[in-house]
C-alpha cells in the first residue's frame, strides 16, 4: 500500500480509517509497554547489579562482624541490630499513633477548620522531603533536647516521617467500610468507641497492616535524615541487650545508645575510593534490598487479598 | 371487628385502632407514635405521624417507595443521628415508663440498647457466628462465658438457626448462605433481649425460600417479642403481620387490623394502593 | 458476675437489664478515647510547627551572621573555607539541574504510561502491572545511588566521552526512574476521574482510543496530571541519598550536567557527616539549606494540592 500523504486529495474510505485508528492505537499501546518494559529492565538490572557485585560476600561472618578498617574482615551485625531496633522504636511510635490519627479524621472530626487543618498538613508532611525531618530532629531532639544520637532518636525521627503514610492507609482502609457494618454496630446499641475499636478497626486491620508494612519499609531503607542526626557510622559495639537474666528481664537502656543502621554503613561504604569497600556496600545493599522488595510484596499481596474479599 | 385472642384491654387499642391512642387510655402498648415530624435538613420526610405499637403484636409498615416508611422504623431506634442535619419533632412514647425516645435530651444510644434493628441486606460483621450473636451482649458488658454461651444459644435456637451453625460457631459468618446470614442478624438482635425490633425490609434480599422461613420465624416470635415491619410486599404484610398501617407522602393514611386494611380500606389511597393502581 | 434482669412491668417477663455502672464507665471510655484520637491527629500539626520553629530559629541566628541579599544573590558557597561565600543559587542550581532531568525522564515516560494504564490496559494487565511499579518505589534511595554511582555512570562514560565520575546527569535519570511510579499513580488517577461519559461521547464520534486520551481525557484531567509533574519536581528537589553518592560535593553553578555539582540536600549530608560544632556559622547553614529546600518543596506541595482538589471538585 502507498503512503496515505501521496494522495491528499482522495477521501479515505471508512475501512481505511478504521485501519488507521487501529495502527496508532497499536503503536502507542507498544509504546506504552516498552516504556514498561524498560523500566521493568532497569529494576531488574538494579537487583542484578546488586546480586553479581555482593551475593559473594554475604556470609555468616559478614553478618556476625563488626565494620573495620579491613574491607575483607568488616561485617554488619552493629548495623543489622540498629536497624531492627530503630525499627521497632519507629514501629511502636507510628502505627498507634497514626491509626488513633487516621480513625479520629475518618471517624471523629467534625467538619470545620481544625480538621481542615490537620488533613491539609498531613497531605503536606507527606511531601516534605526526608531530610527535613532529620533537620527536625537534629534541632530540637539533639539539640535542644540534649537527647543525643541515639536509637530513640533515630526511632522518633522515622516514626514521624512515616507517620502520614500509616494515616493514609488507615483512613483508606476506614473509608472502605460498608456503611451496614458501622450502622450494625450501632443499631446493637455500641457508643463510638464500641463501634470503632469492636467493628471498624477489626474490618480495616488487613489495611492498616498493608500501610504500615509500606512504612516499615519506607523507614528500613531510609538514610538521610539518620546521617542528619549525626549517627556516628562506625559502631564496633552493640547496645545494651533488650533482654537481660536479672529482673524485671526487659531493660530500656538500648534507647539511649549509639548506633548505625544498614542503609549508613552501606553509604559508608560506597563513599569509600576502595573497590573493596564497594563490595561490602553492595552485600549491605543486597540484603537491604531483598529486605524491601519482600516488605513491599506482602504489603501488595496483601491488597491483592483485600480487593479480592472485598468483592 | 373482634381479634380472636384479643383481651377488652387490647381491644380498645385497636378497633377503632387511632381513637385509642388519642384518648391515651392505657393500652397494652409497647409504643406509641404521637404527631412525629422528621426532617432531613429542609426536607420534611414525616408529616404529623401518628401510631400505636401493640405489646407482642406485628405491626407492618407499607407504603410506596419514598412514603417515609423506612425514615419512621429508624426513628425508633434514632438511626438519623448518625448524620448530621436530621431533626425530630414530635413524640414517639416508648412503655411501660413512657419516656419520649426522639426528646433531644435522650441519649440515642439509649434507645439502640432497647430497641434492636434487622436491615434490608444482611449485615453480619466480619467476625465469627458466635461472635456476631454475642456482639450485642458484649456491648452491654456481658462477658460472662456461661451466660453469653447460653444466650447466643438461645437467641440461635430462637432465629431457627442453631441446628445449621452449632457446629460451625467459630467460623466466619460470611460462609453463610444470604438467608443464613439474615436469620443470624436476627439473632444477634435477639439475643440482648430487645423490647422492640425494627425489621427493615428484612427480605427483600433474599429468594422466596429464605424469604419463606423468615417469615415462619416471625410468626414464632409473636408474642414473645413486639415487632414493627417495614414491607413494600402487601402480601407479605397481609401474611405476617396483625396490624398494618399504610403509608403516603410523609402522611400515616390508615391503621387498623391486618385483615381489615386488606379486605376493607377506609381510605381511598390506601384502596388504591392494595389493589395496586399506584406504587 | 451475671448479667442483671428484672421483670417486665407490662408482661411480667424477665428481661435483660444493662448495668448502669457499665454504662457509666462506658461513657467515660469513650470521652478519653476522643479526646486520645484527636490528640494524635493533632501531633501531625505539632510536627509541622516543629519542623518550622527549628528550620525558622536556626535560619535567623543564620541571617543575623549573612545578608539575604548576598545569600540569594553571591555565586560562591564556600562556608568552611576561610573566604566565606554563602550564594545559595549555587545549591539551587544543582538541584535545579538534576531534578529537570528528572522530569525529562519521568514526565513523558510517566504520561504515557499513565495514558497506557487508564485508556488502553485491561483491568487485569492494569492490576498486574501496577504493583511491579510499586516495587520500583519500593527501592532504598541508597541503594538506587550505589546502582548510580557504579553501573550506570560507567556505562554512560562509554558513550559520552565527557562525563565525569560524579555528574549531574546519571543521578537526574534516576531520580526520574525514582519518581515515575510516584507519577504514573497521581496522573492515572487524575485521568480515571474524568467520567466515562466524556469518553463515551469521543467513542461516538469515532476518536480511536489514542484520540479519546489526547483530546478528552488529558485535558479533562489537565489539573490533576499537572499536580502529578509538580508532585514529581517536589520529590525530586527533596531526594537526597542518590545526589549525595553520585553528585559528588563541589559546590559550583552547575551550568553543566556532565559535571558533578552539589545539591541543597547533598551539601547538608556533607555537613552533618563531619565534625562540625553546635551553633558554628557552617552548622548554621544546613538549616538556612533547609529552610530554602522547605520552602520550595511546600510551594510545589501546595500549589499540586490546590490543584488536585479542582479536579475534584470537577468531577
Amino acid at each position: 500500500m502507498k503512503p496515505l500523504a501521496a494522495q491528499p486529495s482522495r477521501r479515505l474510505s471508512d475501512a481505511e480509517i478504521v485501519a488507521r485508528a487501529h495502527r496508532s492505537d497499536r503503536n502507542f499501546a507498544i509504546l506504552g509497554l516498552s516504556v514498561l518494559v524498560i523500566s521493568m529492565i532497569v529494576l531488574l538490572s538494579l537487583i542484578v547489579d546488586f546480586m553479581v557485585d555482593g551475593l559473594g560476600r554475604i556470609d555468616l561472618d559478614f553478618l556476625t562482624s563488626f565494620p573495620s578498617r579491613r574491607a575483607s574482615e568488616a561485617g554488619i551485625l552493629s548495623a543489622w541490630v540498629g536497624t531492627t531496633l530503630v525499627m521497632l522504636v519507629t514501629t511502636a511510635l507510628a502505627v498507634p499513633l497514626g491509626v488513633a490519627a487516621g480513625l479520629y479524621l475518618e471517624e471523629y472530626a467534625p467538619r470545620n477548620w481544625i480538621t481542615h487543618l490537620i488533613e491539609i498538613n498531613v497531605t503536606n508532611l507527606a511531601g516534605v522531603p526526608s531530610i527535613i525531618y532529620g533537620l527536625l530532629a537534629l534541632g530540637l531532639f539533639v539539640q535542644s533536647l540534649a537527647m543525643g544520637q541515639t536509637i530513640l532518636v533515630a526511632g522518633i525521627t522515622l516514626a514521624l516521617l512515616i507517620l502520614p503514610i500509616i494515616i493514609v492507609a488507615t483512613r483508606e482502609a476506614v473509608r472502605s467500610i460498608p456503611l451496614e457494618i458501622r450502622e450494625g454496630a450501632y443499631a446493637l446499641g455500641a457508643d463510638k468507641w464500641q463501634t470503632v475499636s469492636g467493628y471498624i478497626l477489626p474490618t480495616a486491620r488487613p489495611g492498616i497492616l498493608t500501610g504500615a508494612i509500606v512504612g516499615m519499609s519506607r523507614a528500613i531503607g531510609e538514610t538521610a535524615p539518620i546521617i542528619t542526626i549525626g549517627a556516628l557510622t562506625f559502631i564496633a559495639f552493640l547496645p545494651p541487650s533488650p533482654v537481660q537474666d536479672t529482673f524485671p528481664f526487659i531493660n530500656f537502656n538500648w534507647l539511649n545508645s549509639p548506633f548505625t543502621v544498614m542503609p549508613i554503613q552501606m553509604f559508608n561504604w560506597v563513599s569509600r575510593p576502595q573497590a573493596a569497600f564497594h563490595v561490602n556496600a553492595a552485600a549491605t545493599g543486597l540484603i537491604l534490598l531483598l529486605m524491601t522488595l519482600l516488605m513491599n510484596a506482602i504489603a501488595i499481596w496483601l491488597r491483592y487479598k483485600i480487593r479480592r474479599s472485598m468483592r | 371487628m373482634l381479634q380472636p385472642g384479643l383481651s377488652e384491654n387490647e381491644m380498645t387499642a385497636v378497633t377503632p385502632a387511632l381513637d385509642a391512642v388519642a384518648s391515651k387510655e392505657p393500652a397494652p402498648l409497647r409504643a406509641s407514635v404521637r404527631n412525629l415530624n422528621f426532617f432531613y435538613g429542609d426536607n420534611q420526610a414525616l408529616k404529623g405521624v401518628e401510631l400505636p405499637i401493640v405489646e407482642g403484636k406485628v405491626t407492618a409498615l407499607i407504603g410506596p417507595s419514598g412514603c417515609g416508611k423506612s425514615t419512621l422504623l429508624r426513628c425508633f431506634n434514632r438511626m438519623h443521628d448518625l448524620y448530621p442535619g436530621n431533626r425530630y419533632q414530635g413524640e414517639i412514647i416508648l412503655y411501660p415508663e413512657g419516656i419520649n425516645i426522639v426528646a433531644p435530651e435522650v441519649d440515642p444510644m439509649l434507645a439502640r440498647l432497647r430497641i434492636g434493628m434487622v436491615f434490608q441486606k444482611p449485615n453480619p460483621f466480619p467476625k465469627s457466628v458466635y461472635e456476631n450473636v454475642a456482639s450485642g451482649l458484649h456491648i452491654r458488658g456481658i462477658r460472662n462465658r456461661s451466660e453469653v454461651d447460653g444466650r447466643v444459644e438461645a437467641a440461635l435456637r430462637q432465629a431457627a438457626l442453631w441446628d445449621e451453625v452449632k457446629d460451625r460457631l467459630q467460623e466466619s459468618a460470611y460462609g453463610l448462605s444470604g438467608g443464613q446470614q439474615q436469620r443470624l442478624c436476627i439473632a444477634r438482635t435477639l439475643a440482648p433481649d430487645p423490647e422492640l425490633i425494627l425489621l427493615d425490609e428484612p427480605t427483600s434480599a433474599l429468594d422466596p425460600i429464605a424469604t419463606a422461613k423468615i417469615e415462619e420465624l416471625m410468626d414464632e416470635l409473636r408474642g414473645a417479642y413486639t415487632i414493627v415491619i417495614v414491607t413494600h410486599n402487601m402480601q407479605q404484610a397481609a401474611r405476617i403481620s396483625d396490624f398494618t398501617a399504610f403509608m403516603h407522602l410523609g402522611h400515616m393514611v390508615e391503621y387498623d387490623v391486618a385483615s381489615l386494611i386488606f379486605t376493607n380500606p377506609t381510605e381511598e389511597r390506601t384502596r388504591s394502593y392494595i389493589t395496586g393502581r399506584f406504587g | 458476675m451475671v448479667a442483671p434482669v428484672s421483670p417486665d412491668s407490662r408482661t411480667g417477663r424477665l428481661r435483660l437489664t444493662v448495668s448502669p455502672v457499665f454504662l457509666a464507665r462506658r461513657r467515660v471510655v469513650d470521652r478519653i478515647m476522643r479526646v486520645v484520637l484527636f490528640l494524635s491527629a493533632a501531633l501531625s500539626v505539632l510536627v509541622t510547627a516543629g519542623i518550622v520553629y527549628v528550620l525558622l530559629s536556626e535560619s535567623l541566628k543564620f541571617f543575623a551572621q549573612v545578608s539575604i541579599i548576598s545569600f540569594l544573590t553571591d555565586t560562591q558557597w564556600t562556608p568552611v573555607f576561610q573566604d566565606k561565600h554563602f550564594g545559595i543559587m549555587t545549591l539551587v542550581s544543582g538541584t535545579l539541574v538534576s531534578s529537570l532531568i528528572a522530569l525529562l525522564v519521568a514526565i513523558p515516560a510517566g504520561t504515557v504510561l499513565a495514558i497506557y494504564l487508564s485508556e488502553f490496559a485491561r483491568p487485569q494487565v492494569r492490576e498486574t502491572i501496577k504493583p511491579f511499579l510499586e516495587l520500583i518505589a519500593g527501592v532504598p534511595t541508597v541503594a538506587f545511588g550505589y546502582f548510580a554511582l557504579l553501573f550506570l555512570t560507567p556505562i554512560f562514560q562509554i558513550f559520552i566521552p565527557g562525563l565525569a565520575g560524579f555528574n549531574l546527569l546519571v543521578p537526574g535519570i534516576v531520580m526520574g526512574i525514582m519518581i515515575l511510579p510516584y507519577i504514573v499513580s497521581v496522573s492515572e488517577d487524575a485521568m480515571r476521574a474524568v467520567p466515562a461519559e466524556l469518553r463515551e461521547g469521543a467513542y461516538a464520534l469515532g476518536f480511536t482510543r489514542l484520540q479519546t486520551a489526547t483530546r478528552v481525557v488529558i485535558p479533562g484531567a489537565f489539573s490533576g496530571v499537572t499536580a502529578a509533574y509538580i508532585l514529581g519536581m517536589s520529590r525530586a528537589v527533596g531526594e537526597t541519598m542518590v545526589v549525595a553518592i553520585a553528585a559528588g560535593q563541589q559546590a559550583k553553578l552547575a551550568l553543566n550536567p556532565l559535571e558533578g555539582a552539589a545539591t541543597i540536600t547533598s551539601y547538608i549530608v556533607q555537613i552533618s557527616l563531619g565534625d562540625v560544632p553546635h551553633g558554628s556559622i557552617a552548622y548554621l547553614t544546613i538549616f538556612a539549606a533547609g529552610m530554602t529546600l522547605f520552602l520550595m518543596t511546600f510551594a510545589f506541595n501546595i500549589l499540586a494540592f490546590w490543584l488536585r482538589q479542582k479536579y475534584r471538585e470537577v468531577y
